[in-house]
C-alpha cells in the first residue's frame, strides 16, 4: 500500500479520499433509508427483523471501512486519530441504542453500566468500531447477556465488554505487552475469524497515547457469571 | 421518543447532494425541526447565512466545485454574518482531524462524520448544543472585547463539573493571549499539560514563547511535538515561523513544505510558503506555491490581488513572461470594480512588460498606474509601491518615484528590509545618493513627530499628544513607532483619568497593528500589560 502515484499518474491517496467520500454518502443514504423503513414497519412484522439485520450490517460495513482507512493511513505513517473529550456514558448509550434492537430479538440482553457524566479522551469513531467488534464477538459466545461498562481506574479509562458465555480458552488469556504480538492473519480461536478485528482493536488501543503511556487490550474470564470479558484500557 | 426538540430552531443544511439534504431534513424533522433551509453550494450557503441568523448550520465539507465548507465558515466569520450564537457543524466524510485539517483560526463548533443517523443526531447534536450554550456567553463577551467579563464568566463556568472544561480552558487561553497576559497563559497550558497531551495546550505554549521572543525554547517544544506526532500540521506552521525568526529560512521552508503536503488548502499557508521560497531563491517552489495561493484564493474572501502579482513575478523569474502577462491581465477580471486591484494590475503589467523588453507597453501601464495612484493616494503595499517607483525611475518619472519612495520610507522608517530595498532601487537606477536622503528625511520627520508628542506628554497635554499621534498614524498607517506612541498616549490618559471601553479599544487597535513586528514586541508586551492593568482597575 503506497500513496505514491499509480500507473495512471493519479495519486492513490486522492483516489481513496474521493472514493471514501462517495462510499460514506452511500452508507449515509442506506442507513437513513433503512431507518425510515424501520419506523414505518410494525414491530411484529417478520421483515422488521430483516431490516434491522440489514441496518446492522450497514453499520458493520461503515465500521470496517473506517478500520480499513485507518490501517491504510497508518501504513502511510499518516495521523489517523482524532482524540477529543467525550461523555463516556452517552457514548455507551449510543452504542447500546444501535445494537439493542437486533440483540433483543435474538434474546440477548444488553446492559450499560457507567457513572453519569464520566468524560474521557478518545477517538469516538474508532473506539465505537472497536466496541462494536467486541459486541459482535460476544454475541457469538454469550448465552443471553452482554454488559458494557466503563470506569476510570488509576488515571485510565477501563471500558469492558463482557458476556455470560463459556469464557476465553486459556490460550487467549493474554494481555498487556503480549498483545503487541498480535498480527493480522493470526487466527482468532474465539471467533474463528481472520483476527483482523482483534488486530485492529489492539492497534487502536495502542494508538491512544498520553504522556508516553499507550492503551492496551486485556482479556479475562471475569465477565458475567465467569464469562469472557474484554477490556480496552485507555490512558 | 425525542427527549428534546428542535422545534423553533432555525436550521440550514448545506450539501451539494440533493438526496443527502432531504435525508438530513427528514431526520431533523423527526426531532421536531420545522424551519429548515437548504443550500446546494458554498455561494448559496453564504447568501442564506447573510439573510437569516440560523441556530444550527450543518455544512458538508465537500461541496463540489467552488467554496468548500471551511471556506464558507471562514467567509461567514470574516464578514461577521455568522452570529456567535450559531452552532456551525462541519460534516465530513472521514474521521478528519482538526490537526490534519489545520483549521486553527476558524474552527467549527464540531465535526460530525458520516453516516449521521438518527441516533447520532440525538446523542451528538444535543451534546454539541449544550456545549455551545456554555461557551456562547464567553464568546460573545470576548467578541465585544469585554475581556475581564469574559474571563470571569469562564472561571465561573469551570466551577461546574459538567461544563466542557477543555473548551473553556482553551477560550481562557485565547483571552489571556489576546490581552497579552503571557505568564498566566503559560501557567494555564502547563496546568493542562500536566494531566494530558492536549494539542491546543502544546501549541499554546509555543505561541506564548513566540510572543515572548523565546524562539529557541519554542523550537525545542515544537521538535518534541512533531517527533511525537508527525502529522500535526499547525506545529509545522509554527516551526516554520520560529525558524524564520531564527534566520533559518531553509529550515523554515522545509517545515512549511511538510505542512502544505498534509493540508494544502490554506491560503495563508501557501502565501507563507511562497514568501519563503522567494527568500530562498527556490523559483520552482515559489511558482507552485504562488499559483496554489491564487487558486485557493479564488473562492476565499481573504483573496488579494497581491496573490496574482506574486504569481506573475514568480513566472517572470522562471522565464514564463507570456503567462505572467496573462495573470496580470486576469487581476482586473477577478477583482471587478476594485480600484486598488486595478492599480496593482497596472503596476504588475508594467513590470512584466519591462522584463520582456516591451518598453512602450511598460511605460503605458506605468502611466495608468500613476494616474490611479494620484487619484486614490493609496498604494497597496510597500512592494507594489517600490515596483511602481522602479518603473518610474526607468522611464524618466523621477519626481513621481521620489514621492512614492518618500511615502514608503516614512511608513517603514525602522524596517530594515524595506529600507534596503529602497537603497537598492535607487542604486539600480543610478541615483545612489538619493536613498540616504529619502531615508534620513523620513527618520527626521518621524523623530520630530515623536519629540513633539513627548513634549506634549511632559507638559501634561495628553489629549493633544493623542491628537498628534492619531493624525500621524492616519498618514502613516504602517509606521509602528507612531502606532505604539498613539497607544501609549491613550494608556497615559487612562492612567490619569481612569479607563473606559472606548479608550481601551483605541489603544488595543493601535497595539494590534504592531503585534507581529519583531522590533516592536517588547514595547507591545509592556503596553499590553499597562492596558490590562488600567482595564482591571476600572473593572472592565
Amino acid at each position: 500500500m503506497s500513496s505514491k502515484g499509480t500507473s495512471s499518474g493519479l495519486d492513490f491517496s486522492t483516489i481513496i479520499a474521493s472514493s471514501v467520500h462517495d462510499m460514506k454518502n452511500s452508507i449515509q443514504l442506506l442507513l437513513g433509508t433503512l431507518d425510515e423503513v424501520i419506523d414505518e414497519l410494525p414491530v411484529d412484522e417478520k421483515s422488521h427483523t430483516r431490516v434491522l439485520r440489514a441496518e446492522a450490517e450497514g453499520r458493520r460495513i461503515n465500521d470496517q471501512l473506517i478500520q480499513l482507512l485507518t490501517l491504510y493511513k497508518m501504513s502511510n505513517t499518516q495521523h489517523c486519530l482524532q482524540i477529543d473529550e467525550h461523555c463516556v456514558d452517552e457514548f455507551l448509550e449510543e452504542i447500546n441504542s444501535e445494537n439493542h434492537p437486533l440483540l433483543s430479538l435474538r434474546g440477548i440482553e444488553l446492559t450499560v453500566r457507567c457513572e453519569e457524566g464520566l468524560v474521557w479522551f478518545f477517538d469516538r469513531e474508532l473506539l465505537k468500531g472497536v466496541v462494536n467488534n467486541l459486541i459482535t464477538n460476544a454475541q457469538q459466545h454469550t448465552r443471553n447477556r452482554i454488559a458494557l461498562s466503563a470506569v476510570v481506574h488509576e488515571k485510565k479509562l477501563r471500558l469492558s465488554v463482557s458476556d455470560n458465555g463459556p469464557g476465553f480458552p486459556h490460550s487467549m488469556l493474554k494481555h498487556g505487552d503480549a498483545a503487541d504480538e498480535v498480527l493480522p492473519g493470526d487466527v482468532n480461536t474465539r471467533s474463528g475469524g481472520t483476527g483482523l478485528g482483534l488486530y485492529f482493536s489492539t492497534t487502536i488501543a495502542q494508538l491512544h497515547k498520553n504522556r508516553n503511556v499507550c492503551g492496551y487490550l486485556e482479556n479475562s474470564n471475569e465477565g458475567v457469571d465467569g464469562g469472557a470479558c474484554c477490556t480496552i484500557v485507555l490512558p | 421518543m425525542a427527549l428534546w426538540t428542535l422545534k423553533n430552531t432555525k436550521i440550514l443544511v448545506v450539501d451539494d447532494f440533493a438526496e443527502m439534504r432531504s435525508m438530513l431534513r427528514s431526520m431533523l424533522r423527526a426531532y421536531g425541526a420545522e424551519d429548515i433551509k437548504q443550500a446546494s453550494n458554498g455561494e448559496d450557503a453564504i447568501d442564506k447565512i447573510e439573510q437569516t441568523p440560523f441556530d444550527i448550520i450543518l455544512c458538508d465539507y465537500n461541496l463540489g466545485d467552488g467554496k468548500d465548507g471551511q471556506q464558507v465558515l471562514e467567509e461567514a466569520r470574516y464578514r461577521a454574518i455568522l452570529p456567535l450564537a450559531t452552532t456551525f457543524i462541519m460534516v465530513t466524510a472521514e474521521n478528519t482531524s482538526t490537526m490534519v485539517m489545520g483549521a486553527i483560526d476558524h474552527q467549527p463548533d464540531a465535526y460530525l462524520s458520516k453516516p449521521i443517523t438518527k441516533t447520532t443526531l440525538q446523542t451528538r447534536l444535543k451534546k454539541i448544543l449544550d456545549k455551545k450554550n456554555y461557551t456562547k456567553q464567553v464568546a460573545i463577551a470576548f467578541d465585544k472585547k469585554e475581556y475581564s467579563k469574559a474571563s470571569k464568566l469562564c472561571d465561573e463556568m469551570m466551577a461546574d463539573p459538567s461544563a466542557p472544561h477543555q473548551e473553556l480552558q482553551n477560550l481562557k487561553f485565547n483571552l489571556l493571549t489576546t490581552t497579552g497576559d503571557y505568564e498566566a497563559a503559560e501557567a494555564l497550558c502547563n496546568q493542562v499539560l500536566a494531566e494530558r497531551d492536549v494539542p491546543w495546550a502544546q501549541l499554546g505554549l509555543v505561541k506564548v514563547y513566540f510572543s515572548q521572543q523565546k524562539y529557541y525554547e519554542a523550537k525545542e517544544l515544537l521538535d518534541g511535538i512533531i517527533a511525537n506526532n508527525g502529522d500535526f500540521v499547525a506545529a509545522y506552521d509554527w516551526l516554520s515561523r520560529v525558524q524564520k525568526k531564527l534566520g533559518n529560512t531553509t529550515a523554515a521552508e522545509e517545515a512549511l513544505t511538510q505542512a502544505v503536503e498534509r493540508s494544502p488548502k490554506s491560503l495563508q499557508r501557501q502565501r507563507e510558503l511562497s514568501e519563503l521560497a522567494v527568500i530562498n531563491d527556490n523559483h520552482t517552489l515559489a511558482e507552485r506555491a504562488c499559483r496554489d495561493a491564487m487558486l485557493i484564493g479564488k473562492y476565499s474572501v481573504l483573496r488579494s490581488p497581491e496573490d496574482y502579482v506574486n504569481y506573475s513575478s514568480s513566472l517572470v523569474k522562471n522565464n514564463k513572461g507570456k503567462e505572467a502577462l496573462r495573470v496580470a491581465e486576469n487581476i482586473k477580471h477577478a477583482f471587478k470594480g476594485d480600484n486598488g486591484a486595478r492599480l496593482q494590475a497596472e503596476i504588475c503589467k508594467s513590470t512584466v512588460h519591462q522584463e520582456l523588453g516591451n518598453d512602450a507597453k511598460a511605460e503605458a501601464a506605468m502611466n495608468s498606474a500613476l494616474e490611479l495612484y494620484q487619484k486614490s493616494g493609496v498604494l497597496g503595499s510597500s512592494s507594489a509601491g517600490l515596483a511602481l517607483a522602479r518603473n518610474c525611475l526607468k522611464y524618466g518619472r523621477e519626481k513621481e518615484a521620489d514621492a512614492i519612495i518618500k511615502d514608503i520610507a516614512k511608513n517603514n522608517h525602522e524596517n530594515k528590509a524595506v529600507l534596503e530595498e529602497i537603497s537598492q532601487t535607487y542604486e539600480d537606477a543610478g541615483f545612489a545618493g538619493k536613498a540616504e536622503e529619502a531615508i534620513t528625511a523620513a527618520i527626521d520627520e518621524i523623530a520630530e513627530i515623536n519629540n513633539e508628542g513627548v513634549r506634549l506628554i511632559n507638559e501634561g497635554k495628553i489629549l493633544e499628544s493623542i491628537e498628534l499621534f492619531k493624525e500621524a498614524a492616519r498618514a502613516l498607517p504602517r509606521n509602528h513607532i507612531i502606532s505604539l506612541n498613539a497607544a501609549h498616549s491613550y494608556i497615559l490618559l487612562m492612567k490619569k483619568n481612569g479607563a473606559n471601553r472606548q479608550h481601551i479599544n483605541e489603544a488595543m487597535r493601535y497595539l494590534d497593528a504592531v503585534k507581529d513586528i519583531d522590533s516592536a514586541r517588547k514595547r507591545y508586551n509592556s503596553l499590553m500589560k499597562s492596558c490590562r492593568e488600567v482595564a482591571q482597575q476600572a473593572g472592565l
